[in-house]
């Protein structure tokens, strides 16, 4: 099963995606609130760029086996879209030096996108045709360095624009607005989740590996053509062991010539 | 078809993107500053976003025309090509675009105008007949409904009869040719494949019996057509299933409707075959019968000389030597 990180600023945020998901308190001492259960982890980072991006790499040093997508849940202020409209981000700018963030849509986004501007203090001037918030473009850097570009999104739910000041939010409509879209975040969840099957088959190390290592001493570069050669017999001949004609070989070499022979028997050509 | 289109800030008031937004009037548009922003970056991975790739609108300046490498061509010493866009509809596991990208993103240059321009300086400058190659980083007409790119430059190349043009395909868009008149300097060249080769290797293109219709129907109209049987694949019944291609292909067009015929080896780089096998682990293409040699993986050279042989002795036999044009290819070396 694959994990999925959640990532949200505000302990508001994070309150119906725990009751959602029945996620419960890990790691009490650290220096962020972590939430787990079986599949999913959520963090709460916190308010602002720094503290997301310290966020995500302290929850992966955690879980440093354990990789998986990454989504932020957040609200967010826009200068024109209506209070509690979801938006997902397709384009993040950290105002301070305008570096720019592309997530990349290996789905068909299941609701609208938006621009967005990472400010590091709040404001009162909105972007034209785009939303702003305080952690998007951090956490979209940082999450693209631990998973493929297509593992990491942010959700923003529209807390604030012109006509609704965010000096007028409470706690209490942050729980409404993100607790409107757990559906919205569940089809999130699943197309990660989807997706990051494929990513874990590519990172994956073919069977056989690590017994083979135990039976012959293998140098680090032989490692790696040990590596390729198990992972093409694998699709070869995946119900097959590798090493069953070579009973007798005493020598990691040998080995490897061995196994590379036999991926070149005309009897197992494929198709 | 397209979820987002990213547009580079300097393209979207060119004509071919307001039509391309207009006939995409629900995608998302993006901007930004310069297509590498979005395409190609390092976090991205090909295989995931080929699973829904985004269209990429951009302006391609410098290198329009290039040089093929050395040996490469179809009766010409002077042989260049040119990408309108990179990456395909289609999802051959063989494409080298595979290694080439990390982004599976399509992206399509909108200035035809500046291509042409160097494509001029290039016919001015050449030695002998030109060649010009479309469908290199592309299939040249498989996004023809999109992109008018045949439209576009058939209407360019009519004007310089003196200069062939070839357009690559796997497509069966062919209606933008069907609708004019052939012209004797368009080369329109088919990729095949044996059809268990195009089934479990070609994903998301034409079956290889409609692309013979198609080019049944183009040759019949009196359009020069190129065959590419490249990259030749090893596999179970080869012999039994080149044998077969070929005589379904020259049952369907005559030696005299021909204008050319290669045979390609199936070769990549290393360092590009490393990055689809990391890609595809589970893919048997990269798994069997490979070896690295110079800097290149195809075949073991026994495998590849045995095919390479076979398919020039059977395609001799439909055809003159003088249009058969087999891809130099260090593969074939013992």
């Amino acid at each position: 099963m694959t994990m999925i990180y959640l990532h949200v600023a505000l302990p508001a945020e994070a309150r119906p995606l725990l009751d959602y998901y029945r996620l419960r308190a890990l790691d009490s001492d650290g220096p962020f609130r972590l939430y787990a259960n079986g599949e999913m982890r959520l963090v709460v980072s916190g308010i602002g760029k720094m503290a997301t991006a310290a966020a995500i790499a302290y929850t992966q040093a955690q879980f440093a086996g354990e990789k998986g997508p990454w989504l932020n849940v957040g609200i967010a202020g826009h200068a024109s879209a209506r209070i509690a409209t979801p938006l997902l981000v397709h384009k993040a700018i950290d105002q301070a030096n305008e570096r720019v963030y592309y997530p990349v849509f290996a789905f068909t986004p299941p609701c609208a996108s938006t621009c967005i501007y990472s400010v590091d203090r709040p404001t009162d001037s909105y972007p034209q045709d785009a939303a702003c918030d305080m952690e998007a473009s951090a956490f979209i850097e940082t999450a693209q360095r631990f998973v493929p570009a297509e593992l990491a999104h942010s959700l923003k739910v529209v807390s604030d624009n012109p006509h609704s000041p965010w000096q007028a939010i409470n706690r209490e409509q942050v729980v409404a607005w993100i607790g409107d879209q757990l559906p919205l975040v569940d089809a999130l969840r699943e197309h990660l989740s989807s997706l990051a099957t494929t990513w874990d088959r590519q990172c994956e190390l073919p069977a056989l590996f690590q017994q083979s290592l135990e039976r012959w001493h293998f140098s680090a570069s032989q490692q790696h053509r040990l590596q390729r050669l198990l992972a093409q017999w694998q699709a070869i001949a995946p119900r097959e062991d590798p090493w069953n004609e070579c009973g007798n070989i005493q020598r990691a070499s040998a080995a490897l010539e061995a196994l590379e022979a036999r991926l070149g028997d005309p009897a197992r050509a494929p198709f | 078809m397209f979820d987002l289109i990213y547009a580079e800030e300097e393209v979207l008031d060119h004509p071919r993107t307001q039509s391309i937004r207009a006939r995409f009037a629900d995608a998302q548009l993006v901007p930004c500053k310069r297509y590498g922003e979005v395409f190609n970056r390092s976090a991205q991975n090909f295989r995931l976003q080929k699973q829904r790739p985004a269209l990429v609108l951009a302006h391609k300046s410098g290198h329009l025309a290039l040089p093929t490498p050395p040996g490469y061509g179809i009766g010409s010493q002077s042989n260049y090509y040119f990408s309108h866009m990179l990456n395909c509809l289609y999802d051959c596991r063989y494409c080298f675009l595979q290694g080439m990208y990390r982004s599976a993103y399509m992206v399509l240059f909108v200035n035809y105008e500046d291509f042409q321009e160097e494509i001029d300086a290039r016919i001015a400058t050449s030695a002998d007949t030109p060649y010009f190659f479309s469908g290199y980083d592309c299939d040249s007409l498989a996004l023809e409904g999109i992109t008018d790119f045949t439209s576009y430059f058939l209407d360019f190349f009519a004007e310089r009869p003196d200069a062939f043009f070839e357009l690559r395909t796997k497509s069966i868009r062919t209606r933008s040719l069907l609708q004019r008149k052939a012209l004797k300097n368009c080369v329109v060249a088919f990729s095949l494949s044996p059809d268990p080769i195009a089934k479990a290797l070609e994903h998301g293109a034409p079956p290889v019996a409609r692309r013979l219709e198609a080019l049944a129907e183009l040759a019949a109209r009196g359009w020069p057509i190129g065959l590419r049987f490249d990259p030749l694949i090893y596999h179970r019944n080869w012999r039994a299933n080149y044998r077969e291609l070929f005589a379904q292909t020259f049952a369907r067009v005559s030696s005299a409707q021909l204008h050319s015929v290669s045979l390609g080896q199936f070769r990549l780089p290393t360092a590009m075959y490393k990055r689809m096998h990391h890609l595809y682990p589970e893919e048997k293409l990269f798994a069997w019968g490979l070896a690295e040699r110079e800097g290149q993986v195809s075949y073991r050279s026994e495998l590849a000389a045995e095919i390479h042989a076979f398919c020039t002795e059977e395609l001799l036999q439909h055809i003159e030597q003088n249009i058969f044009f087999p891809c130099p290819s260090t593969t074939l070396q013992a």
